[in-house]
């Protein structure tokens, strides 16, 4: 486990709330992503990744990390899943069809893959200048044509495609080495 | 063969992943004409392909969960609340004052809708064309009230992860409390986020006013992203060009259009007159310059326009005249 990690698993112990949200804040998107992978609906995906780290911070004190941190996380939202999909079973054992959908299977390298892409997407974001940033952000989270962000932003459709350009070019470059 | 220096055209690809679709067959394309080499090109794909799947991943609010967590942890008394206090209030307004989440202005004319992974369509729009306010109930129990000539649009259902509509005009926001999904409204250039509150929004020409009345709200400059004011009651943010100011709210009246109720303390007749006209979409004037600074002190509830225009003149032993659609106050 890498040095940086012991010393977060040590201030967790010692009820270090700071480092605890600090975790928190790093790895929550993408174990929910991880989780929605598993059981196909949001909701379900935030309420195991925020069980996970509820009990976490309870069972501080007995807090044991072996391999690394990030992948007991993932371990725990897997096994949180694999729980409630088990209990599921259970329900559906009586019911008249199967309604929960899931992939128990996913596989959880995969995940912890995206979860890595998923930081250094975020800090190409966070490095973008604000107008590239804005553009991306109106093409991709909220689907906007390029016509339509020009009018939005009051720049030229040429303008927004040459930032849609260079956000291409910074992501291609940061994520160069991860795939 | 000399290898010619890398020029690659990244926005012409970008321009093409952009408009491609990728449920139908992604190996036809022409890297060539970009200037980059096969491998280039794959990568570009990739780095599209990745994009997308970044896309899943940020859907989730980290903040708004975060503040679940901790209120969570606290209830069952988890953590020491003297030593976290402070760290409360520092997340709230975090999550309260607007991230870098961009937003779409509207303009006034369009009916254009944001929503979040909720794909398209699907959306009411309600148009006040009457004089008297409008309730509208969405789909979560909040309660909009549409003021004379304002368009509010909502989704038929609020699946996404966040509550999200887009107002045309004035609306006062009796927002249902739901941690889970904060409440957002699109106004003109403005971004009004909350969480459960009642307050009044007003878009007007190119400007956005929002006055608090419970709760907290936040008003954001969608053009300038890290620009946003957080308001409590008793405060009124406005946004205007690119300017966002605060100040203490000293419109008195600013619900009247709902509730009919107008509360005048020593004010002049000529600002008092805005406010009623603004009550009774109606046009009342004062015949001359000195009737302006006449103090009015009065209530009006739920009175009827003659009522009123009878305790004014009354008051100040004026007469009304009424030419075609406007009352004009002379001095009897």
């Amino acid at each position: 486990m890498q040095k940086s990690e012991i010393k977060i698993v040590e201030a967790i112990k010692k009820s270090n709330i700071k480092e605890y949200e600090k975790l928190f804040r790093s790895y929550y998107p993408a174990l929910c992503g991880y989780a929605l992978k598993v059981l196909k609906n949001t909701d379900l995906a935030e309420e195991m990744v925020q069980e996970v780290f509820y009990i976490l911070w309870k069972n501080r004190e007995r807090l044991q990390v072996s391999v690394s941190l990030k992948s007991y996380l993932y371990k725990a939202v897997y096994n949180k899943c694999l729980h409630y999909f088990e209990h599921k079973k259970v329900e559906e054992k009586y019911a008249s069809h199967v309604t929960f959908n899931y992939n128990i299977d996913y596989n959880i390298e995969d995940a912890m893959h995206t979860g890595e892409l998923y930081s250094v997407y975020k800090r190409v974001l966070n490095n973008l200048p604000e107008r590239c940033r804005n553009v991306f952000k109106l093409s991709r989270n909220y689907g906007l044509k390029y016509h339509e962000i020009a009018e939005k932003l009051s720049i030229s459709v040429k303008t927004v495609e040459a930032n849609m350009g260079k956000a291409l070019k910074a992501f291609r470059q940061g994520f160069a080495e991860y795939q | 063969m000399k290898r010619k220096k890398q020029h690659i055209d990244y926005t012409g690809l970008a321009k093409m992943f952009a408009g491609h679709n990728w449920e139908s067959d992604t190996n036809l394309i022409n890297y060539d004409i970009f200037g980059a080499s096969e491998n280039e090109m794959k990568a570009c794909m990739d780095t599209w392909k990745t994009l997308d799947k970044m896309q899943e991943i940020e859907q989730f609010d980290t903040d708004n969960a975060w503040g679940k967590l901790h209120s969570r942890l606290e209830n069952d008394s988890l953590i020491d609340t003297n030593k976290s206090e402070k760290i409360i209030s520092i997340n709230r307004n975090k999550w309260m004052a607007v991230a870098a989440s961009i937003i779409i202005l509207v303009g006034l004319f369009s009916v254009w809708f944001v929503t979040n992974n909720n794909g398209f369509g699907n959306n009411f729009a309600v148009e006040n064309t009457n004089f008297e306010a409008k309730e509208v109930n969405l789909p979560d129990g909040s309660v909009v009230y549409l003021n004379t000539h304002s368009k509010l649009t909502y989704p038929k259902a609020f699946t996404a992860k966040k509550r999200s509509v887009e107002l045309d005009g004035e609306a006062f926001f009796d927002v249902k409390r739901d941690e889970s999904k904060p409440f957002e409204i699109i106004a003109n250039r403005g971004l009004v986020k909350v969480l459960g509150t009642s307050f009044n929004v007003s878009s007007l020409g190119s400007s956005v006013e929002v006055i608090v009345k419970t709760g907290k709200v936040s008003l954001a400059d969608t053009k300038e992203l890290t620009h946003s004011i957080t308001l409590i009651p008793g405060e009124r943010g406005l946004l205007s060009e690119s300017v966002l100011k605060k100040e203490s709210n000293d419109r008195e009246n600013y619900l009247s259009w709902l509730d009919g109720n107008l509360v005048f303390k020593a004010v002049p007749l000529n600002e008092a007159l805005v406010d009623i006209n603004n009550t009774f979409h109606c046009k009342i004037e004062l015949g001359s310059k000195e009737l302006d600074t006449l103090p009015i002190t009065t209530n009006f509830s739920n009175n009827t326009l003659d009522e009123v225009l009878e305790a004014i003149s009354l008051a100040f032993d004026l007469k009304v005249e009424k030419t075609g659609k406007k009352y004009i106050l002379v001095s009897n």
